[in-house]
């Protein structure tokens, strides 16, 4: 390459320090703006992933009817032996949790009311797994602990908890149809109060202990151990080795059971392809007709230029120099205020107003990406150079006495 | 003032014009353009305005194309070059000289007359050599390192020629060279300059209504409506 080439950029880079500070704001600008919004639509899937995941379990595994077929009798397809099944999913290194579920049903009473509940019989350690998305809103939650002897305990739901106008330590009766179709009855003590933002299940759900659910319905069995990994990446890999030790149970991954996911993120993608494709457009004729105009204010320096010897490709290569000087400097920039954002995010605790159907907003959040740093700069330093690439070519096919005389 | 110009380079011409044509859509700009112009002459251009100075200017810088008949350059057609050949034959043989000085904004006056010397490919060693001798000579080490929007339309025309010369092309090519500036120092350059180019051997066409500058030049040829109507 002739050093001349390099050497115009550069003046002209210097020289024209306000429009070059210009186009180095506009670019940085759309770049930093088209990774923030990328950043929070990957934030907004993440959540929503963990969410649908941290509710289910990574995977779950069950007996094969669990989810074929409707049970006949209560608990009809449950799993047993949970002991031996958590021992065989412990040799497993990626697996970090693995926590029997039961589901029931029933009526829960005080003096004044009975209601129904759906209730979900955990280990204590669902909770903490579901992390910030079930909130514990009053006291604390069951007991790690079973023991038989002490009163039993339920967590229960925002709407439930109303509904039944219970606070903390009030005792409650449970009544729900046993395995053998008789009906038994606790008396269980309310330890805490908490809220998924679903009204729907915060309505209706109780927690407790599984083996208390086991007590109420008269079953050892479980409906499905819903199992957590170290990783969720590690989801294929753990997987297929799970299958393999249990084949005659049935795995499931949780996005098979994740309908809600599903629908909200075909809704998102939706939302995010459309504004993305016009967001892109926006910036690419807003950067095409800065450059457009930066170049083209230039012709008659083009035409001194090619007059003295410069061939058309040389300029163009010039002004391609030049725009990707312009374009570096703009992603570096745009990378740091991108940084800037999503920690100032975390740190702000500004809550985004509830989705549909939920009554709980979710913190707005920006998820620093390197994989969205390189995608956004590739597609803004492309929109950049096919800008120049365009605008120089228009002005190449101009004569050179033509750019002389051009004012 | 001289007018002798070396008898070997007048056997074949620098610059020759053959019966040119050039029209702008309907409108015919030159016709019947004939002339020569040897090594180391001077050869002013004059007449009014829309008489086609600029034009032959243009054509003879490999700026412009002819529409009929045939211009040489040391026995070179132009019109048969290519776009690359054009190029470099201006990169090497030809230096400009604008009648608004058309100097890089962007760059400084040593830059700008610099750059003929980096599209060359000198080395910087060389480029700073030459580029000093030429800023020495037009008295302009003052301003070198100024940006030409910094500087007077005077020594804008001083850093047009320097960036002119400085490669010690075969051919000049100046459009009112001095009209931008008052008579006195439309005087002092035009000498300057006319020295350099005797001292170099370096041939000029220039167009010009600068009397002053044309009682200089060994030829004037005077133009009219695209036609040579004189030759003196």
């Amino acid at each position: 390459m002739n050093q001349s080439i390099f050497h115009l950029s550069l003046c002209n880079f210097k020289a024209r320090l306000r429009r070059t500070l210009l186009n180095i704001l506009l670019i940085t600008t759309a770049t930093t703006g088209l990774m923030t919004i990328a950043g929070f639509g990957l934030f907004t899937y993440v959540s929503l992933e963990q969410r649908s995941a941290r509710e289910t379990g990574h995977l779950v595994l069950s007996n094969p009817l669990q989810f074929a077929k409707p049970e006949n009798r209560l608990m009809e397809h449950g799993l047993e032996n949970l002991d031996a099944v958590k021992k065989e999913l412990f040799k497993n290194s990626d697996v970090l949790h693995a926590l029997p579920v039961i589901n029931f049903q029933g009526l829960i009473a005080n003096d004044n009311k009975s209601v129904t509940f759906l209730g979900r019989g955990i280990d204590p350690k669902e909770i903490t797994v579901r992390g910030p998305f079930i909130n514990l809103i009053k006291g604390s939650s069951i007991n790690y602990k079973y023991n038989s002897q002490d009163d039993p305990e339920v967590m229960l739901g925002k709407g439930l908890a109303k509904n039944l106008s219970v606070k903390i330590g009030d005792y409650l009766t449970l009544l729900s149809n046993t395995v053998d179709d008789s009906l038994n009855g606790f008396d269980v003590k309310v330890v805490g109060i908490s809220e998924t933002g679903i009204p729907e299940i915060d309505n209706r759900t109780l927690f407790t202990h599984y083996q208390t659910a086991q007590d109420l319905l008269s079953t050892d069995k479980v409906n499905q151990v819903a199992i957590y990994l170290k990783e969720l990446s590690f989801l294929q890999r753990a997987g297929k080795k799970i299958t393999s030790a249990f084949q005659d149970l049935k795995v499931t991954y949780w996005d098979e059971l994740a309908v809600f996911y599903q629908g909200v993120k075909n809704l998102y993608n939706t939302i995010f392809y459309f504004v993305g494709s016009i967001t892109f457009v926006i910036i690419f004729f807003a950067v095409f007709n800065l450059i457009s105009t930066s170049i083209w204010e230039r012709t008659r320096e083009f035409g001194v230029l090619a007059s003295l010897g410069f061939a058309p490709k040389e300029i163009m290569l010039s002004l391609l120099l030049e725009s990707t000087l312009i374009g570096l400097i703009s992603m570096v920039f745009a990378t740091i205020i991108y940084g800037g954002v999503s920690v100032a995010l975390l740190f702000s605790n500004i809550m985004m107003a509830p989705p549909p159907g939920q009554t709980t907003g979710y913190p707005l959040q920006v998820i620093f990406s390197g994989e969205i740093i390189l995608y956004i700069a590739l597609i803004t330093f492309f929109i950049v150079q096919l800008s120049t690439f365009l605008a120089s070519t228009k002005i190449n096919k101009l004569s050179i006495t033509q750019s002389l005389m051009h004012l | 003032m001289t007018k002798h110009i070396n008898q070997k380079n007048r056997l074949s011409p620098m610059l020759s014009f053959k019966n040119v044509r050039k029209t702008f859509a309907e409108m015919v700009v030159l016709k019947n353009i004939d002339f020569n112009l040897q090594g180391s002459e001077m050869v002013g251009l004059v007449g009014p305005s829309g008489s086609g100075k600029s034009t032959i200017l243009n054509i003879a810088g490999c700026i412009d194309n002819v529409t009929a008949g045939e211009v040489t350059f040391n026995e070179q057609a132009t019109e048969k070059m290519s776009k690359i050949e054009k190029n470099n034959l201006r990169r090497s043989d030809i230096g400009f000289i604008f009648q608004h000085f058309q100097l890089v904004e962007s760059m400084s006056v040593r830059q700008n007359i610099e750059l003929p010397l980096r599209l060359l490919n000198y080395s910087r060693k060389e480029r700073k050599k030459l580029s000093q001798e030429i800023i020495d000579a037009l008295g302009i080490s003052a301003i070198a390192d100024k940006l030409t929007t910094q500087i007077s339309g005077g020594q804008k025309q001083r850093t047009a020629i320097a960036r002119a010369l400085v490669k010690k092309p075969k051919l000049i090519i100046a459009d009112e060279p001095t009209a931008s500036l008052d008579k006195e120092n439309a005087d002092a350059v035009f000498k300057l300059f006319k020295s350099f180019l005797e001292t170099m051997q370096i041939s000029l066409l220039m167009a010009s209504h600068d009397q002053q500058a044309l009682t200089q030049m060994h030829r004037v040829i005077t133009l009219e409506k695209g036609e040579i109507i004189s030759t003196t």
